[in-house]
């Protein structure tokens, strides 16, 4: 019942973002420069880069946690003000509620919404569909790193957001985890047509799951390269073609580093 | 050959632990029958040695060493049916056995040997008796400062929680509370008796007003401190979840803000104790606190022992309690204080 239409999936319209921080010394940080980039509905997009290159800055202006100086960010045409519930949002750090349990950690974004009552029977849906049934009475310290994380997961869905937003959401697992929830990741986004962007430092997790990868260097924060993943899916984690798009990034991350370097001199 | 290896060490290991076990379970028999030993002498001593504080014994000391041995004796036997139990009365057997030698220790060196004189040094026969004969007013004073305790705690709980929750959610109203709470709170509400007196109609109200002071400052400054101190991911997930602003209130910042809320409660009863016995003996006619004062007056010693006993037991079971709530509260907690 759940997954029944494909009314899951939103268009992104990022166009000409700039957003700039203070430091503690007071110098001033281009986080994001002139950034522009479409994401289309139901498509699955990753952002790389070195750290500091402006990709948790990108997400969070999606997310609508922050608001840039320059430039607009549009869901579907509108343009974004603030937080809410059509974007998911899962950080590295699990963030669960710790005074909450499993349950009710996943029921949260139902019951901010004061849509409960109604829709109260999703909430094991979506823990089953974690693979956390069984475990809906404990509490986060009683999880492993990987389980926090399938229920920081099934929080965001359990909202039906159009675009799901994930900020280096594996970046601390082991990698058997890993992959596994990699997979899952996957299978959830495909049966549910919903869009993501996903931050990843691993190209392997990028060229392995996206559709589109957006090579972003730092200082300034921007978008260097866009490259489309032309492996048809199911994809095999050794297929030939993995390795020709590895070195590909790689080059051009290497390429930005030395641009980066004359840059200083 | 490895594997083998540490199979075999991990039989070594196993054989061991069942050494252990058995041990243990044998040396329980004797270990148990301490308390009931102590118990034993006790009594053998307060009824054989011959008396030098005073002529004559009440037997209210023999007859609580009886009734405890005769305690300890059921839950012994309950014990062989319950686990729980005797994990639980194996831990208090040191305990036990301790408290009862000092306890006797008291009476030998007061009623028995007279190294310690009276009034001021009555023994354990003497204190006890007190609970025998003077129960009633005993049982309304500490109604009466239970009832003062109660209303003045709650209060001063609810205007703690309300000032510590908008300070912590509000800047403009921690600008303005913040020197209020810095010059008002450190003073101790003990300090305000005289113009509590002055100013209420009743040294009833007069006394509630200074425990509610108590009360409130370190709950309002745990609160409000907690709140103030709640992870941002936490707001900000909550925000991507459709949280509006009651949510993130009552629902985020105030769950999260717990632990601290319940320092200051535990800290707030503290202060409440101590107000509520200096204001008992400073103003108001009746409780516990006035009830120790008439007895100084009186050089009745002996009273004043029994109603400190009597403090430490209700004093002590209402901090219990509010760890047992804490306990439930804070499940998906490990550690902060422990009582
Ligand atoms: N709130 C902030 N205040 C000051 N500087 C910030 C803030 N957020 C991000 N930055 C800076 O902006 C740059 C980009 O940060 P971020 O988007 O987190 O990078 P990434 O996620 O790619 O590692 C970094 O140099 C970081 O120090
Ligand atoms: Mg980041």
């Amino acid at each position: 019942m759940v997954n029944s239409r494909k009314i899951d999936s939103g268009k992104l319209e990022i166009k000409n973002v700039k957003r700039t921080f203070v430091d503690v010394n007071g110098n001033e940080i281009v986080a994001l420069n002139d950034a522009s980039l479409t994401v289309n509905e139901g498509e699955f997009v990753s952002l790389v880069g070195p750290s500091g290159c402006g990709k948790s800055t990108l997400l969070r202006l999606i997310a609508g946690l922050d608001n840039p100086d320059l430039g607009e960010v549009l869901l579907d045409g509108t343009a974004i003000l603030g937080p809410g519930y059509e974007r998911g949002l899962v950080f590295q750090d699990p963030t669960l509620f710790p005074w909450l349990n499993v349950k009710n950690n996943v029921a949260s974004g139902l019951i901010a919404r004061k849509v409960y009552n109604k829709k109260q029977n999703e909430v094991q849906d979506y823990i089953n569909l974690v693979g956390l049934t069984g475990f809906e009475n404990s509490y986060p310290h009683q999880l492993s790193g990987g389980m926090a994380q399938r229920v920081a997961l099934a929080r965001a869905l359990v909202n039906h957001p159009k675009v799901l937003l994930l900020d280096e959401p594996l970046g601390a697992l082991d990698a058997f985890t890993r992959m596994q929830m990699q997979d899952e990741i996957l299978r959830i986004w495909q049966e549910r047509q919903i869009t993501v962007v996903l931050v990843t430092h691993d190209i392997d997790e990028a060229i392995y799951m996206s559709d589109r990868i957006i090579i972003m260097t730092p200082r300034p924060g921007k978008i260097q390269e866009i490259i489309n993943v032309e492996i048809g899916r199911p994809r095999r984690r050794n297929d030939p073609d993995f390795f020709r798009i590895r070195s590909k990034i790689l080059e051009l991350l290497n390429f930005a580093k030395e641009e980066q370097l004359s840059y200083y001199l | 050959m490895a594997v083998n290896q540490l199979n075999y060490s991990e039989n070594i290991s196993i054989h061991t632990n069942e050494g252990i076990n058995c041990k243990t379970r044998k040396a329980f028999f004797p270990i148990i029958f301490l308390p009931l030993l102590a118990f034993a002498l006790a009594l053998h001593l307060h009824l054989t040695v011959p008396n030098n504080q005073e002529l004559s014994i009440r037997y209210t000391y023999a007859a609580v060493l009886v009734a405890a041995t005769a305690l300890y004796s059921i839950l012994c036997l309950l014990s062989l049916k319950i686990e729980i139990l005797s994990q639980k009365l194996k831990h208090f057997v040191p305990l036990i056995t301790v408290a009862v030698l000092l306890v006797e220790l008291w009476d030998l060196v007061t009623l028995k040997l007279a190294l310690l004189e009276l009034p001021y040094f009555p023994g354990p026969d003497k204190v006890l008796s007190v609970f025998k004969d003077d129960w009633q007013l005993l049982l309304k004073s500490t109604l009466y400062s239970l009832r003062l305790m109660f209303i003045a705690y709650l209060i001063g709980v609810l205007l703690g929680l309300v000032t510590g929750i908008t300070m912590g959610w509000s800047k403009k109203v921690n600008y303005w509370v913040t020197p209020f709470l810095r010059v008002i709170g450190p003073v101790p509400a003990t300090a305000w008796i005289p113009v509590a007196m002055v100013v209420f109609p009743t040294t009833f109200s007069a006394s509630v007003f200074l425990i509610v002071l108590a009360v409130w400052f370190p709950v309002t400054v745990m609160t409000s401190s907690g709140i103030a101190n709640v992870r941002n991911s936490f707001f900000e997930v909550a925000r991507t979840l459709g949280a509006d602003k009651k949510y993130l209130i009552f629902k985020v910042a105030i769950p999260a803000a717990y632990p601290n809320i319940f320092i200051g409660l535990f800290m707030g009863m503290g202060s409440s104790f101590l107000t509520l016995i200096v204001g008992e003996m400073i103003g108001v006619k009746a409780g516990l606190g006035w009830y120790i004062n008439w007895a100084q007056g009186w050089a009745e010693l002996h009273k004043v022992y029994a109603s400190l006993i009597l403090m430490a037991v209700i004093f002590s079971s209402l901090l219990t309690l509010l760890f047992k709530v804490k306990d439930k509260v804070l499940i998906w907690q490990k550690g902060l204080i422990k009582w």
